[in-house]
């Protein structure tokens, strides 16, 4: 028998945050084809049904909790519906790009808010209540953005992707005690609806994927498999890691 | 059942250092993995016996092979070329290395070293990444170290050797990206190896401690590099290039 598969999730439980879209859907999808119960989560009711509507094995999945990660009180009361966890994706994200003379106090907290205080917010509860089991593995959704590379008019929102990368080492430290892994993925450019909402014009993004060595962008289940790795207990020594997945880009 | 994007199975993988270690670690599980193998090493004995701890069922062709014989690895890549096919991918795993104070080290030890550990797999890439003898999107992964990135006292030459491991990577990806084809890196702590497995019962319970000492995670296993080896040569992992990957329990994020 040649069938071992060390990246299997059969058996785990994860949780996905920003499960409505892009990279979150795509790693809600694939978690699941990989064997996992997987709990989605977003604000989006609709959209997190048809992520749902999606999954592998979707007659025994759990259902999604829809969840504004901006609140405190959603915070705990998802926290609270949810099992014992194997595995939590901290995905959601939110990108404003404004040169420096136009950041407002409104802009800056709001991507803040979504990329670095709720994925905060949620692991201290996660772990004040216990719901990571030992063995678990948490993984956030960083960028090369300010970690690895710099983009003008990327100010806030690399501040907010560094600021989650660094809170992601210290964890890894502070969980490793309690055998609970913390790890990080950086994408460079992928697509999902939030690079083709208009914000960039078709020239700029031809422009920017001939910068790739791989000549293209990279698609949301090429960070979903990345995610699988570092779930699966084939990562079981893998801990404070940041693992780019960008066809290349910072090498240069 | 759909395909599994992150198996290597039916790919034909060549492993270097395939005698001992995490090289013969690395063709067990690769075996079970479905994953035909060619394993290189220099040290023919201790080869064959990697290979009866391999799943039967995938194919194993073992070759005895100096990596640092650069006029010689032409011939012995057409050798396995002809007799397996084309490579899908291929991992680094030999490596020597000598525990000495720098001051104590000669010009000779840090040649040897570097001309294994580096040399030794640009040799061989040098003839594998051609055409007509690599499969298309075709991976490769080196074995670097953890004393790449931070220090360690004892190690001058085996560091130095690791962190080129580190730097040529980089070049080697973009050189390599327009071909379609991936490279990548993977820095382990410090991994119970049999032979790090005699050493560790050798030492007293003070000196044990003080080598687990900075690992949160404690001491890895063989198969915490195998599986990532595992997933960079798997096609899951076609748009990661040119990264170093640390496998180190959590030593280097302290």
């Amino acid at each position: 028998m040649t069938n071992y598969n060390p990246f299997t999730l059969e058996g785990k439980t994860i949780l996905v945050t920003g499960a409505s879209s892009g990279i979150g859907r795509s790693a809600a999808i694939e978690c699941s084809k990989a064997g996992a119960k997987v709990i989605l989560t977003a604000r989006n009711e609709e959209r997190l049904r048809e992520t749902f509507s999606l999954l592998a094995d979707v007659e025994n999945q759990p259902a999604w909790i829809t969840a504004d990660m901006q609140r405190d009180e959603d915070i705990l009361s998802l926290v609270e519906q949810l099992p014992t966890l194997d595995g939590v994706i901290c995905n959601a994200g939110v990108s404003i790009n404004v040169p420096i003379a136009f950041i407002d106090r409104e802009k800056l907290q709001q991507v803040l808010n979504v990329n670095t205080i709720a994925p905060i917010l949620l692991t201290r509860q996660l772990v004040k209540k216990k719901k990571v089991r030992k063995g678990g593995s948490i993984v956030f959704t960083s960028s090369i953005s300010g970690n690895n590379t710099v983009t003008v008019a990327h100010e806030m929102y690399s501040a907010s992707k560094t600021a989650i990368t660094g809170f992601m080492r210290n964890a890894a430290l502070d969980l490793a005690a309690k055998g609970i892994r913390c790890n990080a993925v950086h994408p460079g450019m992928i697509n999902t609806p939030m690079v083709h909402s208009g914000k960039y014009s078709e020239e700029q993004l031809q422009k920017d994927m001939d910068n790739y060595p791989l000549h293209r962008f990279g698609e949301p289940e090429e960070v979903a498999y990345a995610m699988i790795y570092l779930l699966s207990d084939a990562a079981a020594w893998v801990t404070g890691h940041s693992l780019v997945i960008d066809g290349g880009l910072t090498l240069k | 059942m759909v395909k599994n994007p992150l198996s290597i199975e039916g790919k034909t993988i060549v492993i270097t250092g395939g005698a001992s270690g995490i090289g013969r670690q690395c063709a067990i599980d690769f075996s079970n993995a479905g994953a035909n193998l060619v394993l290189l090493d220099i040290n023919e004995e201790q080869l064959e016996i990697t290979k009866g701890l391999c799943n039967p069922d995938v194919r194993c062709s073992c070759y005895s092979c100096d990596l640092t014989d650069a006029n010689g690895m032409g011939t012995i890549v057409s050798q396995v070329v002809a007799e397996n096919g084309l490579i899908n991918g291929m991992l680094h795993c030999a490596g020597i290395e000598k525990t000495l104070p720098y001051n104590k080290l000669s010009a000779n030890d840090y040649d040897r070293i570097y001309s294994v550990n580096v040399v030794g797999a640009m040799n061989l890439l040098k003839y594998l990444t051609k055409k007509n003898n690599r499969a298309e999107n075709a991976k490769y992964v080196l074995i670097a170290s953890i004393t790449a990135v931070v220090g360690r006292p004892g190690v001058a030459a085996y560091a130095a050797s690791k962190g080129a491991i580190v730097s040529v990577v980089k070049t080697l990806a973009l050189e390599m990206a327009s071909k379609g084809m991936t490279i990548n890196c993977i820095s382990p702590g410090t991994i119970l190896t049999p032979l790090m497995q005699n050493m560790m019962e050798s030492l007293t319970e003070e000196q044990q401690a003080e080598r687990k000492a900075g690992f949160p995670l404690g001491l890895g296993h063989p198969s915490d590099i195998a599986n990532t080896a595992m997933f960079l040569l798997s096609d899951g992992a076609r748009w990661i290039t040119g990264q170093n990957i640390v496998v180190d329990g959590g030593y280097t994020s302290r």
